[in-house]
């Protein structure tokens, strides 16, 4: 399942970087036009910035700290580089309907060599740290892969840093050009998964079954998989739909192939809502606004701590009766729902290194 | 002839009442077209409760949010949601307007969200099997979502506040705080 835009925007001078020859390559009948940064594309809506492709160069920083690494929650020390902005896929419940929204474009970044070097740098700067970075925080790390060529950069760069681990995070099944280069385990494919019944309303995306075949491939070419069950949506059946989706996850890989399972409950901003409520009635957010999400204390909407809590205990203790090593975490939570969920509160930096000596590095 | 089937009788036969009913209460347009873009029946049982109570806009919009979240999570149409028992033992209770409105969104909340409210009638019914003195009452964060319990405890008199806190402290003794506090941390599993 390839992504193909009819159109392509490439901000003038970079029509011979590596991702706009490619991309211009895998798109010989999309209309092609160019502009310059003071005369950018038109702004359109957030459907409409999903299908056509921007190219263009990135201003400012690549590297920056996880979101959750603020405001009181338990962080694993994520990083997140941001080489695209914005999807092609279409799930309902997705925060970039609102965080994007003045800004929809889907657009890939052309400077790759700037982000690398970046990250050169700062891996450089603490050679005795691990760090876990990864490109699926604004966009899907493997959507735009068959038009950019991305991970052809990206993975051999990782391959020869021993402190650095990619995570490739991705709803897609796109995975050939990973399969034709060896990771040395460097690289951890992951996969934001859930059961068919929320996967209906992850719109564009490829099905459970074709993300576990994808996984199952690229364990055979030498990468660790990692899985997100993220986010956790509340609906009538969960017990047996999460029970059924790991029973899915672990027919298709072996325990020994998966680095992490991260476990995070649906959330969103009161604004979020009401874009799930306006969204088009052929695409609509119906299992996201169904779940029992009320208010908390920062005014984001959850699933009620209690339900939340048996949630994650259930999910929690299914991964662990069928792969009593892997590492599962929590992300975006508390120390109080860490307690009760993992009967235990780790520091940042502990959880950090945990994950990254997780995998088969 | 159930209620709904009535008022389709009455749509059919008195059709104006729609549009009367839209003006006089000024429903937005998105509203209306809301209201419109509705199957036939999940309509007609809205405006069943929306008219004669004479719902404005931002309560018929919440009902219609409310009902649509409710739907889906039963995967069924609006209408079947209108036809449940606990919605039509509000109509025949025969209360006045804001009355109505009140207790016909509380009765929509408790079906929207139907885990957090059995949680909380499980917290009420222990409550009320500890037998707290006159005066006390317990309190959890609202929709459970928080750590804390508050215990108030009001009093006349230094005596009548010394009496209360021992039989306070005498209620506390059983394992019902334990469920409650179980249920608010723990969903109750």
């Amino acid at each position: 399942m390839i992504f193909r835009p009819r159109e392509l925007w490439i901000e003038a001078g970079e029509e011979d970087s590596a991702v706009a020859r490619t991309a211009r390559a895998s798109l010989p009948d999309a209309a092609v036009s160019t502009f310059t940064p003071e005369d950018p594309p038109p702004q359109v809506d957030f459907a409409a910035g999903k299908r056509a492709l921007v190219l263009r160069r990135h201003r400012g920083g690549f590297l920056q700290h996880c979101p959750a690494g603020t405001s009181g929650l338990v962080c694993c020390n994520y990083l997140v580089v941001n080489f695209a902005s914005n999807c092609p896929f279409d799930c309902s419940y997705c925060f970039l309907q609102d965080y994007l929204a003045s800004n929809t474009r889907l657009t890939a970044f052309t400077n790759v060599a700037e982000g690398l070097a970046e990250i050169d740098r700062t891996l450089a700067a603490h050679p005795g740290k691990q760090f876990r970075i990864g490109t699926g925080e604004l966009a899907d790390s493997l959507a735009l892969d068959p038009l950019t060529g991305l991970s052809k950069q990206l993975v051999p760069f990782f391959a020869g840093r021993p402190n650095g681990v990619l995570e490739l995070k991705t709803k897609s099944d796109c995975i050939e050009n990973l399969l034709e280069m060896d990771p040395r385990g460097r690289t951890v494919v992951s996969w934001s998964i859930n059961p068919p019944a929320v996967i209906s309303e992850e719109y564009g995306t490829a099905p459970l079954e074709s993300r576990l075949a994808a996984a199952r491939r690229v364990t055979g070419a030498g990468y660790a998989v990692g899985f997100h069950l993220d986010p956790i949506v509340e609906h009538d059946g969960w017990r047996r739909n999460y029970d059924d989706l790991l029973d899915r996850v672990f027919a298709a890989v072996s325990p020994s192939d998966v680095a992490w399972f991260s476990l995070g409950s649906l959330r969103m901003t009161p604004a979020l809502r009401g874009s799930l409520r306006r969204r088009p009635a052929a695409a609509p957010a119906r299992r996201a606004l169904a779940a029992e999400l009320v208010a908390g204390a920062d005014g984001k909407l959850r699933v009620w701590q209690g339900l939340r809590v048996q949630m994650y205990r259930f999910i929690a203790e299914r991964i662990r009766a069928w792969a009593p090593q892997v590492t599962v975490y929590l992300c975006m939570e508390g120390a109080g729902i860490w307690q009760r969920v993992m009967q235990e509160v780790p520091g940042d930096r502990e959880l950090g290194m945990r994950l990254a000596a997780g995998g088969r590095w | 002839m159930g209620t709904r089937a009535k008022w389709d009788v009455l749509m059919q036969t008195e059709g104006l009442e729609f549009d009367a009913y839209c003006e006089r209460r000024r429903l937005r347009a998105s509203t209306v077209q809301r209201l419109r873009a509705m199957d036939a029946a999940s309509r007609a049982a809205v405006l069943s409760w929306a008219i004669p109570f004479g719902m404005n806009d931002n309560q018929l919009c919440d009902v219609l949010d409310t009902l649509d979240d409710i739907a889906a999570r039963r995967g069924v149409g609006v209408d079947a949601v209108c036809a449940d028992p606990m919605l039509d033992r509000i109509r025949v209770r025969r209360l006045g307007r804001s009355d109505t409105i009140r207790e016909f969104r509380s009765a929509l909340r408790q079906l929207r969200y139907p885990q957090l409210s059995a949680a909380l009638a499980r917290i009420e019914d222990l409550c009320a099997a500890m037998k707290l003195p006159r005066g006390t009452s317990l309190e959890v964060p609202p929709d459970l979502e928080g750590d804390e319990v508050g215990l108030t405890i009001r009093a006349r008199s230094a005596k009548e506040l010394r009496a209360r806190v021992a039989a306070t402290a005498n209620a506390l003794e059983g394992s019902s705080i334990e469920s409650i506090f179980a249920i608010l941390l723990e969903g109750g599993e």
